[in-house]
């Protein structure tokens, strides 16, 4: 490909003044969760990808809480100073999407015989103390029990070779992955507003059950 | 309700690439707004820079085929929200072109923290953080999504990112970003 003519006066590049080390890097735990949504229909979008829609559940799933992989309701933090996690919010998705896309190379193969390379996925769920939870009551004087609002996109990768065949409602066999997402935390409530001071980053597992339902557990880290 | 699970999931970063970009003097300060204060920034691109800190050629970690990525930023914008919880939060596109003549699209959410107060500070215009000569470096973190059609940069559209920033920072204005991408695994 030649180079385009509005970068035909742009300089050459010279590495030679360009830095040789990594800047630093910061992680750290802040929080697991887990949710489950139920399947609303596969949808074809184009040749290469086919797009799934979830929504809420009646009633959360068994695993659908906020928890410290370790136990307890701290967490060091990036800072070390400690940080409390909502430890024991119950989990609420709203809603989310998913888009399965076959591999770049537009083959002449059916979309159901290709492979499933990878998913792209954006979601919507609400962390939200339970009256039950001592630790945290009376912390509003309005009534209302505290939220935390949390968006996500990401991706997914299947663990086993899967073609777009197996992609049903429901499934054969369950189809479980690893997940990659960048969850934005919101909230104005003091004890977790951390949360939204740094970016985070979200490795988890990821399944579409026999049931057709989605099943997801996260570790949550904060980055700087 | 079951038992929470009791152990961490596998987590790793793989280096992919770092950049540099200047950043436009003129800022774009369209003021306060419902949500905070709104700044838009361009990136200079022709100062802006793509490269590997291994100088390699080939993406390593992910097996033979994968090109490591250099080249320049052709085109790069931020819609920064100063929140007034003292929170920046940045809405960047950006477009590298590779050495190899390909374009890469991203875009992606940045984030940063001001301090107890910052909000307040910045908009008044009291802060004059950092000086020519010694520029304040804050920390920026990334999380960005990439897009190209081009086979030898198709792991880039696979994989969830992840970018460590440095911001230099004269008299509160941002001058110079640089990160280190890094996909997560």
């Amino acid at each position: 490909m030649t180079q385009p003519s509005y970068l035909a006066s742009a300089p050459p590049l010279d590495l030679r003044s360009i830095r040789t080390s990594f800047l630093d890097k910061g992680i750290a735990y802040a929080l697991s969760f887990g949710f489950t949504l139920e399947s609303t229909g596969l949808v074809r979008k184009d040749e290469r990808s086919l797009q799934l829609g979830l929504r809420a559940p009646p009633s959360p799933g068994a695993n659908d809480v906020v928890f410290h992989v370790l136990g307890g309701d701290r967490v060091p933090g990036l800072d070390k100073k400690g940080r409390d996690l909502p430890a024991g919010f119950v989990v609420k998705p709203l809603d989310a999407t998913i888009l399965f896309h076959a591999q770049q190379d537009p083959s002449l193969a059916p979309l159901e015989d290709q492979e499933l390379v990878f998913a792209s996925l954006q979601g919507r769920l609400t962390f939200e103390a339970t009256p039950s939870d001592a630790r945290t009551r009376g912390e509003k004087t309005d009534g209302e029990p505290i939220r935390i609002s949390v968006s996500y996109d990401g991706t997914i990768q299947p663990r086993e070779t899967t073609t777009f065949a197996a992609l049903k409602l429901p499934p054969a066999q369950a189809i479980r992955a690893s997940a990659f997402v960048a969850p934005f935390f919101e909230t104005t409530h003091p004890k977790y507003h951390w949360l939204t001071e740094n970016a985070c980053i979200a490795y988890g597992t990821w399944a579409l059950e026999e049931s057709g339902a989605i099943v997801a557990s996260f570790d949550v880290y904060t980055v700087e | 309700m079951a038992a929470p699970r009791g152990y961490f999931l596998d987590r790793a970063l793989l280096y992919l690439f770092s950049y540099n970009t200047e950043i436009e003097h003129r800022t774009q300060k369209i003021g306060i707004v419902p949500e905070g204060a709104r700044y838009n920034e361009s990136a200079r691109v022709g100062d802006s820079r793509v490269y590997n800190v291994f100088r390699e050629k080939s993406q390593g970690g992910l097996g033979p085929g994968f090109k490591a990525v250099t080249g320049r930023l052709i085109a790069g914008f931020d819609r920064a929200l100063y929140r007034s919880d003292d929170v920046i939060v940045g809405d960047v596109q950006a477009t590298i072109e590779t050495d190899d003549g390909e374009l890469i699209g991203t875009r992606y959410r940045a984030t940063a923290y001001l301090r107890p107060g910052g909000y307040a500070a910045y908009v008044a215009g009291i802060d004059r953080a950092g000086t020519e000569n010694v520029p304040v470096q804050a920390p920026i973190v990334i999380t960005p999504s990439f897009e190209t059609q081009a086979s030898a940069y198709q792991f880039l559209v696979t994989h969830r990112c992840v970018g460590f920033g440095r911001a230099d920072v004269i008299k509160s204005e941002i001058r110079r970003l640089s990160y280190d991408i890094y996909a997560m695994t």
